[in-house]
């Protein structure tokens, strides 16, 4: 696929799951961590895709600046998400994501422009916080941080 | 030439916001070109009283910053492409753009924002009021 392609499918995908809860988030409900519990799963998930917001935010930051070439910040983002790729697969089994990543690193291979490349991190970053707050609503908030309050600072 | 208005609707809470125009003309511009926007709205969990919800949105000059809010507050986060409603007087965490402030029924996005404490991920959609 071209870099145009890829970053259609990109959108693509980011508007199937902007209404629609995705797929994946329901099979992440169903991945099991120590224990077989599948808490920390989806703790550990919503955690990690907002980090992942916040990296690729400074890093299309980074690419505004005249004096960042676009090279240094292809290398970085490929590290990037060559890094999260290989652990949501290996840990979460987030597959539709991974793809979705590798499809990414693909596009950095061929772009040229600073151009190509903040459409590209737009969309994912879009991607990516969309999916965070499908994680984010699974997680029964309130109930974990009465809980936290009452066993850590006892309060009723 | 009359202010800009939005109607926002929260949960099962309707309320209206004036756009301000002559403090934050660029975010105001991109939001009001895009409107209607329909996403689940969400609650700070270290900012205090504040709801928050994802636009598919980018706009990196702020404009109107203030990192203390008020009540009725509409900013927009660059960092994650959020539209946070302040319903209390907040201190803050860093500058926000503010772009639009609450006029018409506050209490109804208070009763809501509390409710959305207890469980998140309501629909949340914001219009252009239309003048008769």
């Amino acid at each position: 696929m071209s870099v145009t392609e890829i970053i259609d499918s990109i959108r693509e995908a980011r508007k199937r799951i902007w209404e629609k809860e995705p797929d994946e988030v329901r099979k992440l409900l169903k991945t099991m961590g120590s224990y077989d519990e599948n808490c920390m799963v989806m703790l550990y998930t919503e955690s990690e895709t907002r980090q992942l917001v916040d990296f690729l935010y400074c890093l299309r930051g980074a690419a505004k600046k005249e004096e960042v070439t676009l090279e240094s910040v292809k290398a970085i983002t490929k590290l990037v998400l060559e890094f999260y790729a290989e652990k949501f697969a290996g840990w979460y089994r987030m597959t539709d994501t991974v793809r979705l990543f590798k499809d990414a690193v693909s596009a950095l291979g061929q772009m040229v422009d600073k151009t190509e490349y903040n459409a590209l991190l737009e969309e994912l970053l879009l991607y990516i916080g969309r999916l965070n707050l499908w994680i984010e609503v699974k997680i029964p908030w309130h109930e974990i941080i009465g809980t936290y309050e009452w066993i850590v600072h006892g309060k009723p | 030439m009359m202010p800009r208005e939005i109607v926002i609707e929260l949960g099962s809470e309707k309320a209206v916001a004036r756009l301000l125009d002559d403090k934050a003309p660029k975010t105001c511009d991109l939001i009001w070109n895009n409107l209607p926007l329909e996403s689940q709205a969400f609650h700070a969990k270290i900012a205090g009283t504040e709801i928050f919800f994802m636009v598919p949105l980018f706009q990196d000059e702020q404009e109107n910053t203030t990192v203390e809010q008020e009540a009725g507050n509409i900013c927009f986060w660059s960092t994650r492409q959020m539209i946070p409603i302040f319903y209390d007087k907040v201190p803050g965490l860093g500058p926000t753009t503010v772009w639009a402030k609450i006029t018409e029924n506050l209490k109804g996005i208070q009763r809501e924002g509390r409710k959305i404490w207890m469980r998140e991920g309501v629909k949340v959609r914001i219009s252009r009021r239309e003048r008769r």
